[in-house]
């Protein structure tokens, strides 16, 4: 499991965006997440963007992907 | 059709309803006439020996790869059928190079779809995680029988993140017993496929369902992942929550009504379909792919499958400048049902045609993930 320093889903996004650049790749990446993980990275439902279970969940399939954020 | 006046920047799309193979083989050679093909795809009825024609194929087309799927339905531009074969060949003026592999799953689809992965890229000499997706795509077959689409898109996923593999699982007629994946001379009933493609001019992908969502939305609260079962809607039998959410009761529960409201999980505004496909002891609900546990889903309501595929398919000609040289598409076994109950064969051909098209139906879809009752396809610019 990744270990990450974020403190919420908008920061990981953040930090993937800034990474990735290409919008359209931005948003595939971030299907894939959801569909592999049930984690909606870019509109988390209220009381999720600091739900740091999520977050951790999101930035492992993250690192799987090679994204060390 | 006479095929031999187009250029070198269309698809050859050919249909064979020919049982045997070497004759459908030759027919589907025929109809493509003379072309610097390179890649080829078919699509073949379980009821036509599939290696039969492959080997024809890779005969007429030597040092191509040539890939095929067997189907539950095959159809072009010119009509939707079963118990035959649908084939396209992409020229090299639509693709510079392709490289393709087979990836056997038997011994586990990580080590599997790696492999086959290494392979491509030995191929084109390129690292696929590198690869500029609006140049680079992926075509992808996946065997339907052994629930490992899943796996095989997240594996594919984390090699190479931003590289579209679009495709669909292959099917049997609605046999449900075995579906194979075929590579050049070679077949496979436990397989992935995978194709990726050098482009030479604009490509689009598309993904279209006819459902939105009916304003009631469930929680998985406990799934058994990988046999790709919900328990729990909830906090509650799923059985019972789906059976109230659609006004039935659970022992009513049948595969019109599975159909009709599948569950969406709504990305971006945009539907990605989990259909339900019986209800099991225990009042569980299995579907045709994975749903999470803390996945938060919408029950769906049917719209316009053929108004829709429609206004996708003009909307993907649009933004390729109306310059368009064919697509491969994947139409869901799902939808296919609904095509053939409802007598809208013609108008599905409709909505797809305009230009020249090869697909089949299929057990699954593959885009980012694997989906259910959607039709997903990659469509050529020139």
């Amino acid at each position: 499991m990744a270990v990450t320093t974020m403190s919420s889903l908008s920061d990981l996004a953040g930090r993937l965006e800034q990474q990735v650049g290409n919008p359209a790749s931005y948003r595939a990446v971030l299907t894939r997440v959801l569909l592999r993980t049930g984690v909606n990275v870019r509109e988390p439902k209220p009381g999720q963007n600091e739900d740091q279970a999520l977050v951790a969940k999101a930035a492992a399939a993250l690192t799987e992907m090679g994204y060390r954020l | 059709m006479d095929q031999g006046l187009l250029t070198q920047e269309e698809l050859r799309t050919a249909y064979s309803s020919s049982i045997d193979p070497g004759e459908a083989a030759r027919e589907l050679i025929g109809q493509f006439g003379t072309v610097d093909a390179a890649a080829v795809l078919f699509f073949a009825s379980p009821a036509v020996a599939g290696e039969p024609i492959a080997r024809a194929l890779v005969e007429r087309f030597p040092a191509v790869p040539v890939i095929g799927c067997t189907s539950a339905g095959e159809f072009t531009e010119r009509g939707t059928a079963t118990g035959g074969v649908s084939a396209v060949v992409l020229p090299h003026g639509v693709v510079r190079r392709a490289a393709g592999a087979l990836a056997r799953l038997d011994a586990g689809v990580d080590a599997g779809i790696a492999a086959a992965v290494a392979d491509v890229e030995g191929q084109l000499q390129l690292s696929l995680r590198d690869a500029d997706p609006d140049r680079y795509i992926g075509l992808l077959l996946v065997d339907g029988m052994h629930g490992s689409e899943e796996r095989v898109n997240e594996v594919l996923g984390n090699l190479a993140p931003l590289l579209s593999f679009v495709g669909g699982s292959a099917g049997d007629d609605l046999k449900f017993a075995k579906t194979e994946v075929f590579f050049g001379d070679a077949s496979c009933d436990h397989g992935a496929i995978l194709l990726v493609l050098d482009v030479a001019v604009p490509f689009t992908v598309i993904k279209t369902c006819s459902f939105e969502p009916t304003g009631t939305s469930f929680t998985i609260t406990a799934a058994d992942v990988p046999n790709r079962i919900v328990w729990e809607l909830n906090g509650r039998p799923a059985a019972e929550v789906y059976a109230e959410a659609v006004q039935r009761t659970v022992d009513t529960l049948d595969s019109s009504v599975f159909t009709a409201h599948p569950l969406g999980l709504m990305i971006d505004g945009e539907p990605w379909i989990r259909s339900p496909q019986q209800v099991i002891e225990g009042r569980g609900v299995k579907f045709y792919c994975q749903i999470l546990p803390g996945m938060d889903v919408d029950l769906m309501r049917a719209t316009d499958l053929i108004g829709e595929t429609r206004a996708v398919m003009r909307k993907a000609v649009a933004d390729l400048d109306d310059a368009v040289s064919g697509a491969v598409v994947f139409n869901c076994i799902l939808r296919r049902l609904e095509i053939d109950e409802k007598n809208w064969n013609d108008d599905f051909v409709a909505a797809i045609g305009g230009i020249r098209v090869a697909g089949f139906h299929t057990y699954g879809e593959s885009w980012l993930g694997h989906i259910n009752q959607t039709l997903t396809a990659v469509v050529f610019g020139r």
